[in-house]
C-alpha cells in the first residue's frame, strides 16, 4: 500500500516522519524510488523536499511542498499516477497545513478548490476525517482516502502554536520556559528599535518557537535546527498525539471508519 | 495532418474479444505487453480499409510470410480460421464471425466477416495445375483423384456509403478458401482508405525508394536523411543490370554500392519513407518501427517521418515495445505533440483495454514523472 503526507514546510517534514517512525516503526530509506513504474517529480526549490518511508511492504512519502499555495503540482502528480497506474498509485493521502488565521471550514474550501483545478473532484471535506473519493479507470472502481489535518484544531495559528503547547503542558518548568521566551519576543516585536526582524506574526510565532527550542538545549546553541527539533520526545506529548493521531488511525487501520 | 481514422471498435478478430479505440490522433503508437493484440489492431485497420477477399487472405498470410519452409507453418484454410477470435466461434451453428467498426473520413460503417465451415468435395486434377506436390502424388497414384476436404464459406459486408465504394452492392460475394487455395493477385477493387503496412523485418527484403526517386525534392530530402548514416552519401537510384534492377546508394567518391551492403537502420529509414510516399492521403502501419534504428539516429528519421506525413497528409499507426523510441519520437514532434497519440493496450482476464494519451500529456508525463507509458 502506498500513502502520501503533503506538507508545507521542512519542519512539518521532520516531525512528522519522527513521530511515525516512534510511534509506528515507519523507517526512512536511502532513496525516494517507490515504483518501477514513475518517479516523483524533481524539486524545483530550496524549500520543497521528499522523505520516503518503508515499513514491511508499505510505503509512505512524506512531501514538503514549499508553502500552503504549492499542493497543486503534489495534486496532479498524484492524479497522473492514479490514473494511468492505479494498482501501484497512492491510496491514502493526507494534506497537513497549518490553519494560520482562517476558520478552518474556509481552509478545507481553499484545499477543495485547489484539488478541483487538478481535477480531483470532491465536495465538503472534513478536517481530520477520512473523505473518500472514487473513481474509474478502465472499467475499474479504485479509492482514494483522503485526510486533510488543518492545524491547530482549537486556535488559529500553525504547528509551532502546537509544539510550544506541547512543550508548556509537560512539566512546570517547561511551561515557565514558554511562558518567559513568548514575553521576551513580543517585547522584542513591539519595540520601536526593532524594525529589521519580527515583522509579521509568523516570524513572531517561529522565534518563540527557537528560542524555547535553544533553551531547552544549551549544549548544541551551533546544531542545526532540525536535530535541535528532534530532541523533544513529540511523541510522548498529549498535544502532538492529539493533532497526529488521525495517521496512527488511517496508516494502520485502527478506526472502523477508516477501515471502511 | 491525416485524422481519417477517428475511432475502431474491433470484436472477435484474433485475441481481441472487443476493443474500443477512440480519438486517435495523426500519429497513434500502439505499445502494451506482448500477445496484448498492438499487430492484430493493424491488421484489423488493414481490413478495414480494403474488406476484400483478396486482403483478407493476404493478412491472414501476412504471419506466415517469412517461412523458407512451406512445408512448415499454417496452411491458407487454418491462417484464415486463425482470424477468428476462438472464444467467439459459435460451435453449434459452425458459425465464425468478426466485425471491425470505425470512423474513417467523418463516415461511421463497419465491416463483417462471416462464415462456416464444410466439408466440400475437390477435383485435384485441378489443384494439381498449380500444386507440384498433389501433381507428383497423382502422377504416382498415390492418392485419388477427388477429396473431401474442409472449405471455409465466408461473406464480407460492408456497411460503408456506397460512394466509398465501386460495388454494386455492399456485398463481396461469398468465397470459398481450403487448404490448396491459391492467392490470386486479382485486380484489386477500390478501398476506403490506401493503406501500407511494412511488418517488422520488411525492410531486409521491400523496395526500398522506387516512390521516393520519383519526386525530385523528396529524394533530395532522403540523400539528407541518409546522410545520418555515412556523410558521403549523394544519390540513391537504380542501376539495370542485365535487366536487374538493384538499388544502389552513391558516395561522394563517385563510387556506389548496393543496398543491401548497407545497414538496416538506413535500409528501414528508406522503407518507411518509401510507404509514406506511396500511400499520399492514406495509412501507414509499421509494425516495431524502431526496429534496426540506432538511438542516434532516431530523432532525425522520426522528424523526416513526420514531416513527410504531414505534407503527404498521411496518417501513422506505429506500434513499438521500446520506451526510447517513444521518446524520440515525441521530442521530434515539437511543433505536432497534440496530434499524437499514445495508445496502450492491456489485457486482463481475456479482456482488451486501451488507454489513450494525447502527446502533449504523454511527454509530461515522461519528462516529469519518468513515467512508464508501456504497461
Amino acid at each position: 500500500m502506498k500513502s502520501l503526507i503533503l506538507c508545507e514546510g521542512f519542519d512539518d517534514m521532520y516531525i512528522l516522519g519522527y513521530y511515525l517512525h516512534k510511534t509506528d516503526e515507519w523507517n526512512r530509506k536511502n532513496d525516494i524510488k517507490i515504483s518501477q513504474l514513475y518517479d516523483f517529480p524533481k524539486v524545483h526549490f530550496r524549500n520543497q523536499g521528499i522523505e520516503v518511508y518503508e515499513r514491511g511492504d508499505e510505503i509512505l512519502a512524506i512531501w514538503c511542498v514549499g508553502g500552503k499555495d504549492s499542493f497543486e503540482e503534489s495534486f496532479k502528480f498524484l492524479k497522473r499516477i492514479n490514473e494511468n497506474h492505479p494498482e501501484e498509485g497512492f491510496e491514502k493521502m493526507f494534506i497537513l497545513t497549518d490553519r494560520d488565521d482562517l476558520e478552518i471550514k474556509e481552509c478545507l474550501k481553499v484545499i477543495e478548490y485547489q484539488m478541483q483545478k487538478c481535477g480531483l473532484i470532491i465536495k465538503d471535506l472534513e478536517n481530520n476525517h477520512c473523505n473518500r473519493l472514487e473513481y474509474e479507470v478502465e472499467n475499474e472502481i479504485y479509492k482514494l482516502d483522503i485526510m486533510p489535518v488543518i492545524i491547530p484544531f482549537d486556535q488559529t495559528g500553525a504547528l509551532e502554536n502546537v509544539l510550544i503547547e506541547a512543550i508548556r503542558c509537560t512539566c512546570e518548568e517547561d511551561k515557565l520556559i514558554v511562558e518567559k521566551a513568548e514575553e521576551y519576543v513580543d517585547k522584542l516585536a513591539e519595540s520601536d528599535i526593532i524594525d529589521s526582524y519580527l515583522k509579521n506574526p509568523r516570524q513572531v510565532l517561529k522565534s518563540k518557537f527557537s528560542s524555547v527550542i535553544s533553551i531547552t538545549n544549551p549544549d548544541r546553541s551551533t546544531a542545526l535546527f532540525n536535530s535541535l527539533l528532534m530532541t523533544h520526545p513529540w511523541e510522548e506529548k498529549q498535544e502532538i498525539v492529539k493533532h497526529f493521531k488521525i495517521f496512527n488511525e488511517v496508516l494502520n487501520k485502527i478506526s472502523k471508519t477508516y477501515m471502511e | 495532418m491525416a485524422n481519417h481514422i477517428t475511432n475502431l471498435n474491433i470484436e472477435a478478430y484474433r485475441g481481441i474479444k472487443s476493443l474500443e479505440i477512440e480519438d486517435l490522433g495523426n500519429i497513434n503508437i500502439f505499445v502494451g505487453d506482448n500477445n496484448t493484440g498492438k499487430t492484430s489492431v493493424l491488421e484489423a485497420i488493414q481490413l478495414i480499409c480494403n474488406p476484400s477477399e483478396y486482403n483478407l487472405i493476404r493478412i491472414a498470410r501476412q504471419r506466415e510470410r517469412y517461412r523458407t519452409n512451406t512445408r512448415m507453418g499454417l496452411n491458407i484454410l487454418d491462417s484464415i480460421l486463425c482470424l477468428f477470435n476462438i472464444e467467439h466461434f459459435n460451435k453449434e451453428r459452425n458459425y465464425y464471425h468478426i466485425r471491425i467498426k470505425g470512423t474513417i473520413n467523418n463516415q461511421v460503417g463497419n465491416i463483417d466477416i462471416n462464415g462456416r465451415v464444410v466439408n466440400q468435395l475437390i477435383d485435384l486434377n485441378e489443384v494439381a495445375k498449380y500444386n507440384a506436390i498433389i501433381r507428383s502424388r497423382l502422377n504416382r497414384s498415390i492418392i485419388e483423384t477427388e477429396k473431401e476436404i474442409p472449405t471455409f464459406i465466408g461473406k464480407i459486408d460492408s456497411s460503408f456509403p456506397l460512394n466509398q465504394l465501386s460495388f454494386v452492392d455492399n456485398s463481396m460475394g461469398e468465397f470459398e478458401i481450403n487448404e490448396y487455395s491459391r492467392i490470386m493477385q486479382v485486380k484489386d477493387k477500390p478501398s476506403i482508405l490506401e493503406v501500407k503496412f511494412i511488418q517488422t523485418v520488411d525492410h531486409i527484403i521491400e523496395d526500398a525508394f522506387s516512390m521516393l526517386i520519383k519526386d525530385k525534392d523528396l529524394k533530395e530530402k532522403s540523400v539528407e536523411l541518409l546522410k545520418e548514416f555515412d556523410e558521403s552519401i549523394t544519390d540513391i537510384r537504380y542501376i539495370n543490370d542485365n535487366g536487374r534492377f538493384i538499388p544502389i546508394i552513391e558516395t561522394n567518391d563517385k563510387n556506389y554500392l548496393p543496398l543491401s551492403m548497407y545497414g538496416d537502420g538506413m535500409k528501414k529509414s528508406l522503407i518507411m519513407l518509401n510507404a509514406i510516399v506511396s500511400v499520399e492521403n492514406g495509412v501507414v502501419l509499421i509494425d516495431e518501427f524502431e526496429t534496426a534504428l540506432h538511438t542516434s539516429a532516431m530523432k532525425q528519421v522520426f522528424k523526416f517521418i513526420l514531416d513527410i506525413s504531414r505534407q503527404l497528409n498521411v496518417q501513422l499507426f506505429l506500434t513499438t515495445h521500446s520506451i526510447e523510441a517513444v521518446d524520440k519520437l515525441l521530442e521530434s514532434a515539437e511543433q505536432d505533440r497534440q496530434d499524437i497519440r499514445i495508445v496502450r493496450l492491456k489485457k486482463k482476464d481475456g479482456i482488451t483495454s486501451a488507454r489513450v494519451l494525447n502527446g502533449n500529456e504523454a511527454f509530461h508525463d515522461r519528462k516529469e514523472y519518468n513515467m512508464e507509458l508501456r504497461i
